[in-house]
């Protein structure tokens, strides 16, 4: 048996056309316009206006349709349209996707934020529009009003004189709503619309043209939201940074002395990533398994003896598949496993293993490893958890310091032109998210008058044993007595000026190490660790 | 503005049904209408061309 699905004729197209535009200006259109607008005096925002009228659009073409046949104008008109729509919508639902549940603009329609719905409609319409065409009968003379070949009026029927009617009632109700909530041009919707009134002595006072302001702004595809990369030495340097190396110019009053340099060498070993991509990125050390960990910011984990000469076990992470850990920031031991994390955030941890034996695990090391040495396996397979934080959004972090005292460990955000102060990130090793997050600041009476630490740029971050935190900043070449409970900075102490683009710090003993970049070579810096007086 | 897209949206819709004879002028007054509201949404983006947060 044939089957045959080519089965709309003329009549039976216009009729599904009307339906179509029917349930367009109807359902979203006019609900939107008389239940919202009217019944419960919700105004539309800019977006949503437009997002409205992209519907409207589409039911016009409708009756263009209908009047004149789907020539080829009209339903390439659709696409565009919705495709517009598409976009339009898109644009305005991801403004409140990082808002945790249910924030977003007014009620809800259904489940859901009435301007999230467009998505739905916009894309029904390229379903519907597509569909109509593939039932049109071969031999209807439809096909000649789509090649353009014909040219007719057809009279609308009564049913297409409701719609039309219908239509109209919708548009000039929208446009009532429009004239009261937003006025005649050049005035245009905002983006906290108050609720519908006719009573001008309140409309007057809303309608505004502010929106003509953003052609003052710099066109941009991402927009200001888009921030700068953060300092990773060797691989990222942020264009709009400039580091002031000079201690003194610093916020603080008094800066103690600080650290001493005892030594400094060249990474015995090169700390190579994926593809042999990258360089050093953190360093830790494990007093348990007296051995260093170094992280390359591109995948790369090494292991080395207890006097960082020898690599005894390394992996490569494919780090091109699953989340996004383009690159590492840093790493810290929490227990026995080395925590890396990326500028992103991105958290994922390395451990000693035995040499994989089974299938599964043989695939497990292959899927995750690029090169390996054969004893170390990932904590998690690909679950690699993202640390979500609030305050810090728009922030990269390149820093991170486990803390045996607060069971988890420690980061601080480095500012930006967006986010502008630098944010104290704590994260519970056990479920592996965000437990408390606050701006870092410092007593006032410890900072020169005017000033704040928010232009501090914390590379390297380490955990001390009464719970404390040590932050480098490379901007003014200052170490930072943190104190992670207050979150305040309690002292601050000169370093040395030998350091060059010092990041990532541990201790040993009573060394601090903190790796360098010096004529394209990764360093060590072994530092004397600094007279804590402020340490309880 | 909106005012403005609405009216050229009735315009058009009153020259397709009282005067359909003029299909030009009825396409041309729907896309100065569809134009003017592409054209404002754009306005109203020109800072952010990409959905935020998706870069």
């Amino acid at each position: 048996m044939k089957l045959n699905i080519r089965c709309l004729g003329e009549k039976e197209f216009n009729v599904a056309m009307l339906i179509a535009v029917l349930l367009i200006l109807v359902v979203p259109v006019g609900l939107a316009n008389f239940y919202l607008g009217y019944y419960k005096g919700e105004s539309p925002c800019t977006l949503c206006w437009f997002e409205r009228f992209g519907m409207i659009s589409v039911g016009f073409l409708g009756l263009f349709m209908v009047a004149y046949g789907p020539k080829l104008r009209y339903i390439s008109s659709v696409f565009i349209c919705a495709a517009y729509g598409i976009y339009m919508t898109l644009r305005h639902f991801f403004l409140y996707v990082p808002g945790d549940i249910g924030s977003g603009q007014a009620g809800a329609m259904f489940g859901a934020h009435t301007y999230t719905w467009g998505i739905f409609v916009y894309w029904a319409v390229v379903v519907v529009m597509a569909c109509l065409l593939l039932f049109v009968r071969k031999d209807s003379p439809i096909m000649a009003d789509i090649a353009e070949t014909r040219n007719v009026i057809k009279p609308f029927t009564p049913f297409g004189k409701i719609v039309v009617l219908l239509t109209f009632i919708v548009t000039f109700s929208n446009g009532v709503q429009a004239l009261f909530t937003n006025g005649l041009p050049p005035n245009a919707g905002k983006h906290f619309p108050d609720r519908w009134t006719m009573d001008l002595t309140h409309a007057k006072q809303r309608m505004q043209a502010n929106i003509w302001g953003r052609l003052a702004k710099p066109w941009s595809l991402t927009g200001n939201n888009k921030v700068t990369d953060p300092l990773l030495p060797g691989a990222l340097e942020p264009k709009e940074e400039k580091f002031d190396m000079n201690s003194e110019n610093g916020a603080f009053k008094e800066l103690k002395d600080g650290p001493v340099l005892k030594n400094k060498k060249v990474l015995p070993f090169e700390a190579k990533g994926i593809y042999g991509e990258g360089n050093a990125a953190g360093i830790a050390y494990n007093p348990n398994l007296k051995e260093f960990g170094v992280c390359n910011n591109r995948g790369g984990m090494y292991f080395t003896d207890d006097n960082l000469h020898k690599v005894k076990s390394f992996a490569v992470l494919d780090v091109v598949n699953g989340n996004d850990i383009t690159w590492t920031a840093d790493c810290s031991y929490v227990g026995d496993k080395l925590f890396n994390t990326a500028w992103n955030k991105q958290l994922y941890s390395i451990e000693h293993s035995a040499p994989a034996k089974t299938d599964e695990e043989k695939y497990r090391e292959w899927s995750t490893f690029r090169k390996t040495s054969g004893d170390l396996k990932m904590t998690w397979f690909w679950d690699y958890p993202y640390i979500l934080t609030d305050r810090a959004r728009s922030a990269f972090v390149t820093n991170m310091a486990a803390s045996a005292k607060a069971d988890g460990y420690y980061m601080v955000s480095v500012p930006n032109k967006v986010a502008k102060r630098p944010v104290l990130i704590k994260v519970d090793a056990k479920d592996r998210k965000l437990s408390e997050e606050g701006y870092l600041r410092a007593a006032p009476e410890l900072l020169k008058d005017g000033r704040n630490i928010n232009d501090y740029y914390v590379t390297g971050l380490v955990s001390l044993p009464n719970g404390k935190l040590l932050g480098y900043s490379i901007r003014y070449n200052t170490l930072l007595l943190i104190n992670p409970d207050t979150k305040t900075v309690e002292a601050a102490y000169r370093m040395p000026k030998d350091l060059k683009l010092a990041h990532s710090m541990t201790i040993k003993g009573d060394s601090i190490f903190m790796l360098g970049r010096e004529n394209g070579k990764d360093m060590v810096y072994e530092l004397s660790m600094p007279p804590l007086s402020n340490q309880k | 503005m909106e005012v403005l897209m609405i009216l050229l949206f009735l315009a058009c819709l009153a020259v397709l049904y009282f005067k359909p004879q003029k299909e030009g002028l009825a396409f041309l007054l729907f896309w100065c209408a569809t134009g003017l509201c592409f054209f404002m949404y754009m306005v109203g983006s020109i800072n952010a061309i990409l959905p935020n947060m998706t870069y």
